[in-house]
């Protein structure tokens, strides 16, 4: 077997770490051009997806004849322009041109966020909630001007007024003071043709006029 | 560092396939060592155990001392070309090189000298889908010697290429060889290798079958027999067979004798004046060589033609 010289190169050494690594990956990465044209073609569609998609429906709401452009409807608000949170839930019987609802409440309790409450219409506050009635809870028989969220309402107290005082929403009634207990445990709403009263009374007195109204 | 590959002991099994059975040989700098056997003889399974591409059950496989995965600049230790398919066919055989050339530091200066080494001057810039199969030969090849290192291996390099290829081919193996390079050549065709390796290593099964050099593995497979060319064959068989000779009809008007030394064998014809025009000493191909050193170790036989 003959012996011969090993082959030396005169080549320089290169370096084999991680930046030749990540060259080398990178070089692989751009020099396949169907690899860069997908890749940018990828980028545009989320892109332009999620523009697309914020354009067409600032809050997502399904377009409907009201709101064709599917706009994110202003949140409901009271006489004084602030939002409120309003909910119903209806059970109807006709009453006829006359005849009268009495409503005995007997007590009321409730909770409350001792911060400041939130802004953001249908937030629940769920920590902090103190037991207690606000000075605005009312139950009993509540009239409000019609059944759209935030428009104006009123539980009627026993007061000398002549008419339906028709009062702020609660929240801008506020007001520090112990919870009002149940004064006033019967509320009656009377209607004889198109005359509406309404009057109140503790166990055992007399019917007190809380308001009284002319309709028609 | 030695410029060597030192294959010790190796042994790998596949299922129910025993891929290498102790599979042992050395390749030396300065010479082309042909790595030939039957297909499914384990000579890929082999150079893929030295890169470390399948981890052996038993044995070793160095380069240059050191298991292939240790090494520092891989690429300048040894070059090697496994499967010159494997490529992005959508990547130009330029950049292919590049990033390769980029993982070990090195720069376009060198891509372009490897590029016209191989001959791919012209076409470099076509994307490397639309080569050949020979080109992409030429192409492995130009990664191999990226690094310029003093180990190269290539698995079955002549496949797909044309005659002229061939010729290319085997040249630039001796040039490699020549600097002071170790080659080392797997083919499953002898003629390929005839006039290009200087040392077999001939595999079946799984494990060595001859290493030796090509002149001692023609001389083994020559020895004794001599080659008588004749007009009148069917006599001379039969003086030559009742004289104690083992005869071949090897051609027309050729035979293979052995068991006669060359004079007796003249002596013979001339005694029995039959006409001949040459004696002369067998000269074995290294394909007789081969199949007579393979036959036990073929997997896959086509029967005998009727």
């Amino acid at each position: 077997m003959s012996v011969m010289t090993p082959y030396r190169s005169e080549q320089r050494a290169g370096g084999d770490g991680f930046t030749q690594l990540l060259r080398a990956e990178l070089t692989k990465f751009r020099t396949v051009r169907g690899w860069v044209i997908g890749t940018l073609v990828g980028v545009l569609l989320m892109v332009g997806l999620g523009v697309l998609t914020t354009k067409s429906s600032q809050c997502g709401v399904p377009p409907t004849p009201a709101n064709p452009s599917g706009a994110c409807p202003a949140p409901p608000t009271g006489p004084g322009g602030e939002w409120v949170t309003d909910a119903f839930y209806f059970v109807r019987q006709p009453l006829g041109t006359s005849g009268s609802i009495t409503v005995r409440v007997t007590s009321l309790t409730g909770r409350y966020a001792t911060h400041a409450g939130s802004a953001v219409p249908g937030e629940i506050p769920t920590a902090d909630l103190t037991p207690g009635v606000q000075p605005w809870a009312k139950a009993g028989i509540i009239i409000k001007a019609d059944a759209s969220a935030g428009s104006a309402c009123s539980s009627p107290r026993p007061a000398p007024t002549p008419r339906v005082r028709v009062r702020p929403p609660r929240a801008s009634r506020a007001r520090s003071g112990t919870a009002r207990p149940a004064a006033d445990p019967f509320t009656r709403w009377d209607r004889a043709a198109n005359r509406c009263r309404i009057s109140s009374t503790s166990s055992g007195s007399p019917w007190e006029p809380a308001a009284a109204s002319r309709s028609g | 560092m030695e410029a060597t590959i030192e294959v010790t002991g190796l042994r790998k099994r596949f299922g129910a396939v025993q891929a290498l059975d102790g599979m042992t040989f050395m390749v030396v700098p300065g010479q082309v060592t042909g790595f030939v056997g039957p297909n499914g003889a384990g000579k890929s399974t082999t150079m893929r155990v030295i890169l470390g591409l399948d981890a052996p059950d038993a044995g070793t496989a160095l380069v240059g001392g050191q298991p292939y995965a240790s090494l520092r600049h891989p690429l300048s230790r040894l070059g090697s070309l496994l499967d010159a398919g494997a490529l992005q066919p959508s990547r130009s055989a330029r950049n292919h090189l590049m990033w390769l050339a980029h993982s070990q530091g090195l720069g376009a200066r060198r891509v372009d000298q490897v590029i016209e080494l191989v001959g791919l001057g012209g076409t470099a810039r076509r994307k490397a889908g639309g080569y050949s199969l020979g080109m992409r030969q030429r192409l492995g090849i130009a990664a191999a010697l990226l690094g310029d290192p003093p180990v190269l291996m290539f698995d079955e390099p002549f496949n797909g290429m044309d005659p002229e290829g061939i010729v290319w081919m085997r040249g630039f193996l001796r040039s490699l060889a020549a600097q002071g390079r170790a080659v080392l050549v797997s083919s499953h065709l002898m003629s390929e290798l005839q006039d290009t390796a200087d040392h077999l290593v001939v595999v079946g099964r799984g494990l060595v079958i001859a290493d030796a050099s090509v002149a001692e593995l023609i001389g083994a497979a020559s020895d004794g027999r001599v080659t008588v060319r004749t007009s009148a064959r069917d006599q001379a068989m039969t003086v030559l067979a009742r004289a104690g000779a083992e005869v071949a009809a090897t051609g027309p008007g050729m035979l293979t004798v052995s068991g006669l030394s060359s004079e007796r064998i003249v002596e013979l014809l001339a005694g029995n004046a039959i006409p001949f025009a040459e004696v002369s000493a067998h000269r074995a191909s290294l394909e007789e060589a081969y199949m007579e050193l393979t036959r036990d170790a073929v997997d896959f036989r086509a029967g005998v033609a009727r």
